[in-house]
Formats: structure tokens, sequence, C-alpha cells
């Protein structure tokens, strides 16, 4: 009988257990449980601390009827940085978080939310000036102004709209 | 602690895939991210020149770079088409001068021919076998097109008229691929990229048996904004210039020049994100197609200028728009093959704009000089002649088919424009749209009165203060609105500096004749 209920232990210790069909939405676990066949015993996540985790599984929760992700890995096509409602909810966090989550989902394997943290990222670098966006991020300006000048001259194309 | 500088360089690439035009601003920040943003490649990608020639080959290496590396097809933001269509010639293979190179490279063939086959629209799965027995023959030609370069099949002994056909195939085929494998793309400039001179709208009779000559960027184009198919290319297409510069090899450069403008429109029309067709030297291609079903076009903005086209051609155009947001039409700049002028007519074009007042937020039109009831000042009933010449009574009649009936039932005045903000006319016409068509006339009728509600510009052509006491009354009366604080009216032109119509050039020949050139933008070497 293959387990419905797995669990996981966190970086810092902590066991959580969540339902398998939610867990698989991470392509690693998902691969691991097929090597692995049935397991009882915790399933380290070396990379990834408690809260960081139970934010992933809060995702996964929400996300578990969601279709296979579709081809957005195609090159070829646009993409948008539009993000549901209750996914931009999820990711009102603070910086720290964001990042956390999207170095787990990378980590995890979980392309939804990968593309959800970087579509995030995104939008908090639209429409900014480059002092805004260092403000932003805490970026240290290491350009001379005799560089930032030359680079702004030799890229006024990319101002078109 | 984490942060955007210390993610791995994958997530990089993965956050700049969302940004289209923040790049700039991120590459300034500093040299980490700077050197994340790759300017000089997105540079070198942005626009890019499809023409027959030398140029080709360097489109083609685009093309080859980006099959190699489609992330490179992201950065392509503008493309121009060059290869007018002279004739319908069928398509023969060949082999073709860069093959035997493309051979050489590990898996390219395969590469190319996937891409040609993806933007023919092959369905691999298709249970219709004899649609994909066609498209698969189709692409089977355009990847022989690929194969050579614009020079190889302008060689051998074609007659004049098909001199350097064969090279167009060439070039319609990398365009073809380039748009097919760029999904940022925002602009197109193109000449008309088909043939229509051999009856290709006339479906009976002789032409009826016609195939047509499948020319692989009229392909594309056609599949894109076709119904239902949501091809994974040209959904952000905004913007289309059609390039009119007359090089066909009949026209002649002083003139207004014939093209299928209206045949463009099965081109672009329906694109998702399509907003602004333009052109310029424009007279009427009597073999192009007549009339456009009306509200059944994407486009909402539309620049007509130095044009020679009657005001039932351009309601054509307007009628065909679901919702219009900016027109712009002029006359001049070049002169007319047989002398005579377009007509225009202020009431039906008023009514034809009627349809859209609810949107329609900037008018800018300069056709004043070919209105002959404008020319005097005796300000005879001008109705019977707007009924009749470019009227109701006309339409019927109209080469370009005839506009809906609802038009002629249209009543209002620029007043009921709610969403106009800027609004460029000649005096007279201005005066006239102010009063409106089917409306009973105000015993005291004022111009500041009759404006649209929400105007913020004004510019007024063909004014001299003092030649007409009533008009100067008018205008008084405009520039006291612009003072009142209740009027959105910021800015009013041609008030103390007269500006004047535009006109169709009289002498060609005349070397001081202002003949309006296309500027052809400048493109830097690295580009």
């Amino acid at each position: 009988m293959s387990a419905t209920m797995l669990t996981f232990e966190s970086n810092d210790g902590v066991q959580i257990t969540i339902a398998r069909d939610v867990a698989e939405r991470s392509v690693l676990i998902k691969n691991m449980l097929e090597d692995l066949g049935d397991t009882v015993e915790a399933i380290p996540i070396p990379n990834v601390n408690e809260a960081v985790l139970r934010k992933v599984i809060e995702w996964c929760e929400h996300h578990k009827g969601d279709p296979p992700s579709t081809g957005d890995d195609d090159d070829s096509r646009r993409k948008t940085t539009d993000i549901d409602e209750w996914d931009q909810k999820f990711m009102q966090v603070d910086q720290e978080m964001l990042f956390e989550i999207i170095l787990a989902a990378n980590y995890l394997d979980i392309k939804g939310l990968l593309d959800v943290g970087c579509k995030t990222v995104a939008n908090m670098i639209k429409g900014k000036s480059p002092e805004e966006i260092r403000k932003t991020f805490n970026i240290q300006n290491d350009f001379t102004p005799e560089e930032e000048d030359q680079i702004r001259r030799e890229n006024e194309w990319a101002e078109d709209r | 602690m984490p942060s955007l500088l210390h993610l791995p360089p994958d997530l990089h690439l993965h956050i700049l895939a969302y940004l289209h035009h923040d790049c700039l601003a991120l590459a300034l920040t500093c040299r980490t991210l700077y050197r994340l943003c790759d300017l000089p490649t997105r540079k070198r990608f942005r626009r890019v020149r499809v023409q027959p020639g030398k140029n080709l080959d360097r489109a083609f290496d685009l093309l080859l770079a980006i099959i190699r590396r489609p992330s490179l097809g992201r950065y392509v933001r503008h493309l121009e088409y060059q290869g007018v269509v002279e004739a319908h010639v069928p398509y023969e293979e060949n082999p073709g001068d860069r093959e035997a190179e493309l051979r050489d490279e590990a898996g390219m063939m395969g590469l190319l021919q996937a891409a040609v086959r993806r933007a023919i629209g092959v369905d691999e799965n298709s249970a219709d076998a004899d649609a994909d027995d066609e498209k698969t023959k189709l692409a089977a030609q355009v990847l022989n097109m690929l194969m050579q370069s614009s020079e190889q099949r302008n060689k051998g002994d074609w007659n004049y008229t098909y001199r350097g056909m064969h090279g167009i195939f060439a070039v319609q085929a990398v365009a073809a691929l380039l748009v097919s494998v760029a999904p940022n793309l925002e602009s197109m400039a193109l000449v008309q990229p088909f043939f229509n001179y051999t009856g290709f709208y006339h479906t009976e009779g002789r032409f009826a048996d016609q195939s047509r000559v499948a020319f692989p960027l009229d392909y594309v184009l056609r599949r894109a904004n076709g119904e239902g198919d949501a091809t994974p290319f040209l959904r952000q297409l905004r913007r289309v210039y059609v390039i009119n510069a007359g090089r066909g090899w009949m026209d002649d450069e002083r003139f207004y020049t014939s093209m299928d403008f209206l045949g463009m429109f099965a081109l672009v029309d329906r694109l998702p994100a399509i907003e602004t067709v333009s052109t310029d030297v424009l007279c009427e291609d009597e073999n192009g197609k007549s009339g456009l079903e009306p509200n059944s076009s994407n486009i909402s903005r539309i620049h007509i200028n130095h044009s020679a086209v009657d005001t039932m051609y351009l309601a054509s155009v307007i009628c065909a728009c679901k919702s219009l947001r900016e027109l712009q039409f002029s006359l001049g700049g070049r002169a007319s093959s047989d002398g005579s002028s377009s007509m225009e007519n202020p009431k039906t074009f008023l009514q034809t704009l009627l349809l859209h007042r609810e949107t329609l937020e900037v008018l800018d039109v300069d056709f004043e000089a070919n209105i002959s009831e404008f020319w005097n000042d005796d300000d005879e009933d001008t109705e019977p002649d707007f009924d009749t010449y470019g009227g109701r009574s006309e339409a019927q009649h109209s080469w370009t088919g005839a506009p809906p009936d609802e038009l002629w039932e249209q009543k209002g005045s620029l007043r009921d424009f709610t969403s106009m903000t800027h609004v460029s006319l000649g005096l007279k016409t201005l005066l006239y749209m102010a009063k409106g068509v089917n409306l009973t006339e105000p015993s005291d009728f004022k111009l500041a009165d009759h404006l649209p509600p929400n105007l913020e510009y004004l510019l007024i052509r063909g004014y001299e203060r003092g030649h007409r006491k009533d008009h100067d009354e008018h205008i008084d009366g405009v520039l006291s609105l612009k003072k009142s604080e209740s009027s959105k009216l910021r800015e009013i032109r041609g008030i103390d500096e007269s500006i004047p119509h535009a006109e169709d050039v009289d002498d060609p020949d005349d070397e001081s004749a202002p003949l309006w050139e296309w500027e052809e933008q400048e493109w830097s070497e690295d580009e």
C-alpha cells in the first residue's frame, strides 16, 4: 500500500506531515519517491528551514489540483508577469522570505512556485529607476558617474517603448 | 541571507525573461546586473531588417542564432521587411547555395525544419490529412527558400517582369521565420507582401481556378491573424507601418502611390495586441480589396498621412474598427497622377466618426483643401452637395464598398465625443463638425459651446485674424474658454500664427515642390 501521508524534516529539525499528492507538486520529491518506494521514515529536506517549508507546503496545498505545468519553458513564447490574486497575496512576504521561497522552489523543482516567485521579483523591478531598484534590493552602486553616463549614452535605444 | 544579487545565474535569467523594457534601468544599478543584462546582444537583435541583396545574409545569420538559442528571439522588437512582390510566379524548388554549410552544422537542418513547420503550422497529429499535406508541402518549399541567398535566384533568364522574383521568396522566408521566433515583436514596417494584380479578389470568371502563390511572410501573417488560430507568435504586435515608398518598377516617386492598404488589414487587423496601422502617400489601388467588414478590426489608431483617398475610403477603414481611438489623415506631399483630387466630404466623415463617439481621443485631419464647398466665403447651403458628392446618395456605387446603413442615421456634433482630448482641423471643418449633422441648428451658434467636453488641445488650420468677423468671434470665444477654470483646454495653436492646409503638390516637376519622402530609420553598423 502506498502511503497517503508523508513526513518531511526541515533543516532545523522540525517534522511536518502532509498528503502525498501535495508533496508531489515537487518534482524532486516525486522522483525521489519513485526511487525510494514506500517509506514511513521522515524525509530530510536539508536546504530548507521550517518557516520556508511551511510556506512552500501552503502553496502546494492550494495548487494541488493544478494541471501539470505546460510548456511555459518554451523560449519562443512570450512571458507575462500576470499573477493570480491568491498567489499575489501569498507572495506578500519580506524580501528574505521571497528569495528563500524562490531558492526552495528551485531546489525542490516546483515550477509553478518558481515562476510566481520570479514574476514577483520582476514586478518589483518594472517601471523603476536604477536608484529605486538599488534601494529596493539594497544594491551598492559600484559604477563611477562617468561609467554610468557612458552606459546611458550607448544604450539610448533601450529607452524606446 | 539571500538577496537579488546572490541568486544563482539561472534564476537571474529566469527573472530577466519577464522584463522587457526595464533592462537598462536594471543594468545601471551595478556591475553584476550590468553584465547579466547583456545590453550589446539585446541591441543586436532589437531591430531586424530583412531586404533583398547582401543585407539578407545578416538577417539570416540572426535567424540562425535564434534557432540555435531560442531565448535570443525574445530580444527582437521591431522587424522591417522590404521586398516588393512584383509578379505572380509559382515557386520552383532548386538546390540552394546555403545548404552545404548548414548541413555541416550538426542538427541545424533538423532545427530549421522544425522551425519552418512550426511557423507554417504543420500539425504533426492532424486528422485532416489533406490540409496537412498542403502545409507539409508548403513547409518543404519554405525550407528550400531559406537555402537560397537572395542573389542566387536573381540570376537566370527571367523576363523583365519576373526578374528578382525568386530572390523575394528567400527574403520572405527569412522574414516569416524571424516573425515566428520573436514572441515579443511589437512593431513592423513592411511593404505589401502579396501580389493582388491578377484578380486576387475575384473568385469568379477566369480567375476562379487561379491558385494563389503562398508567399511565406504573407502566409504567416494571415495565419496569425486568422480566426481561432492561436499561433504562438505575433501576439504582441502593436504597430504596423505599411511602407508605401513607391519603389515598385512602375512607380514614380513624385506621385501618390496605389497600394492595397485595405488588403493589408487581412494580415494584422485581428491580432490581439494590434493598435496602430499607418501609411503614407496612399492612393486607392483599384485592383485592391474593396471595402472592409464593419466592426471587425482590433485596430484602434489609424494614421494615413500625405495621402489622396476619398472620405468614403476612410469611412471603410473607420467603420471596420471595433473601437477607434485615434485618427490622423492628411493630404499633400505628392501630386495626383491624373490631375484629380480626392473627394472629401465632412458630413460623411462626421457621421462615420460618430460611430466612435465614445472612444475617439485624438482627431487630426487635414483635408479641407479638397472640400470645394469651403473654398469661398459665401456660406451657401452645403448640405445638398454633401449629401451627393461622396455622400449618402453615392455610397451604393462606391468603389470601396458601401458603408453600413447605420452610418447615415448618425446625428450629433463634436460635443458628443466624450473621450476626445486632441483636435486638429481646418477652421471650416471644425465649425461644420461643431454645428453637427442632423441636428436643429442653434440660432446663436458659438464654437466654444460645441467643442468636446474634455478637450485639452486644439489646433486650427487655415485661420487668419481679420479675414472674417464671425470667425474672429468664434476664436475669441474659444480663447476665453481656455482661460476659464472649468475648461480642460490647455493649448490652442493656429491663432497667432496661421497654419496652412496641406495640399496636393501641383507641379511635381517644380524642384521646390514639397515632396514627401519616407525617412528611413538609421541603422548602426552593429545592428
